[in-house]
């Protein structure tokens, strides 16, 4: 290896460089470095040239696969994240007032509908938007859910690919004690037929089964149940989606 | 099973022909999710892996680039000031990464002896093993190789260790001023090295 070429490193602060681009700095001294890059062109010009350095280290490790799974994953999150037209992105937003038009109309007037089915537990002020049907760039139907306040922020998505389906839950806070989730599945008649048992998954992400042929459903619930499941729902829906 | 994109074949070509920072310009202004799945099918694995290099399990590698990718749909207007969009990338999933095993306080917090840490890193690869499955990786490797011990060493500790220059200083029983110089003679080492091969 030839020897490196000069540095301009006249400038005293260009010692810290190198632990900068590596992320070695404390975050005191992260900000006090940052803060000076923005007033010294010498320092900016340095850490244009030996950025690309650092991907020689991050790509100097033994090769593996992205699950293909994790990819999917992904694309699904993102597809039900995207706005309906390609306009710049909203934030989920809070409904305050009767929604009246579009998708989030329909999703508001199934959990009235819902609601008012079960007897309670979700009101129609309290749900947040969250999204809506996708076709994936997987092949698989990426259905949003509603979820209600009590999750915490959590983010629900129905996938259907065929006639198997999938919940996938991002950060579903852990049932209280002694009760578990439970899936339901219903069609036109409305009446909730069981659909499995599920648990939040390690790291925020939980993917469940949907152990009920899709044909003819038009909605899947989640309900939080006793240990052990039941055959009839017993609390108020707290995830639907729209099938 | 590779993951394909499963788009119309003319908008699939088309997106695929498209640089990396093209496609990152269709998802910051336009939220396409498809101009996004290109740039996940090609730079997924070199982020995974490094994820997995830092965090040694599968479970928390996947944990983080799930987060990452999502974070750059979200909010990520590409910022050119950050390098290539790989580099780019790979930074966010490198931060990511060194918070997670920071926040698991996987790192020792005793004084021990640098290469006993290396050794005993979750994953480890160190450089030396023949585990390189492309051409392109191999040679990464080597250039990281040629790096006189002491300074792949500090390099190691910080960017797969997630130490401070000031924890590799005390691991090393070094003075703070030497491994933040062995850290900038390193990398400009690497540059050097990519100068002179042909990317």
């Amino acid at each position: 290896m030839r020897e490196s070429r000069d540095f301009e490193s006249s400038c005293p602060e260009a010692i810290e460089i190198g632990a900068y681009i590596l992320g070695a700095l404390e975050p005191a001294e992260q900000d006090a470095f940052e803060h000076h890059l923005r007033r010294c062109p010498r320092c900016q010009r340095n850490l244009e040239q030996l950025q690309r350095s650092v991907e020689v280290v991050a790509s100097a490790v033994e090769r593996r696969q992205a699950p293909p799974e994790l990819k999917r994953r992904i694309m699904a999150a993102v597809e039900a994240e995207r706005s309906p037209k390609p306009l710049p992105r909203r934030a989920p937003r809070r409904l305050t007032t009767p929604v009246s038009v579009g998708f989030a109309g329909a999703f508001a007037a199934l959990a009235v509908a819902l609601f008012l089915a079960f007897g309670g537990g979700l009101s129609k002020e309290s749900l947040t938007i969250r999204g809506s049907a996708r076709r994936g760039a997987t092949g698989a139907t990426t259905y949003a859910a509603v979820v209600a306040p009590q999750l915490h922020g959590a983010t629900v998505l129905v996938e259907r690919a065929g006639e198997r389906a999938y919940l996938v839950g991002y950060n579903l806070p852990a049932p209280p004690p002694g009760k578990v989730y439970e899936l339901w599945v219903a069609g036109a008649s409305g009446q909730p037929l069981p659909a499995g048992l599920f648990r939040p998954g390690e790291g925020g992400v939980t993917r469940a089964t949907i152990e009920r042929p899709l044909a003819g459903v038009t909605k899947v619930m989640v309900t939080v149940e006793p240990q052990g499941g039941t055959l009839r729902p017993t609390s108020s829906p707290i995830v639907i989606a729209a099938i | 099973m590779r993951f394909r994109l499963q788009l119309p074949t003319r908008k699939a070509e088309r997106l695929r022909r498209l640089a990396d920072e093209e496609l990152m310009e269709l998802v910051g202004s336009r939220r396409d999710p498809d101009a996004f799945g290109v740039v996940l099918e090609r730079h997924a694995d070199a982020a995974y892996s490094l994820a997995y290099r830092i965090l040694g399990n599968q479970e928390s590698a996947e944990d983080v680039l799930q987060e990452a990718f999502l974070a750059l749909w979200r909010h990520g207007s590409y910022d050119h000031s950050k390098g290539s969009v790989r580099t780019w990338i790979l930074s966010i999933v490198h931060h990511r990464a060194v918070d997670t095993l920071r926040r698991k306080g996987a790192r020792p917090t005793h004084a021990v002896d640098a290469d006993e840490v290396l050794r005993n890193r979750p994953a480890k690869e160190r450089t030396e093993e023949t585990v390189a499955s492309r051409e392109s990786t191999a040679r990464l490797r080597s250039a990281l190789e040629l790096l006189p011990e002491e300074q792949r060493q500090v390099v190691e500790l910080a960017y797969f260790g997630g130490f401070t220059h000031a924890e590799i200083a005390a691991l090393s029983d070094l003075p703070i001023g030497t491994v933040k110089g062995r850290m900038r003679l390193a990398l400009q080492k690497l540059r050097d090295e990519l100068e002179e091969e042909v990317w």
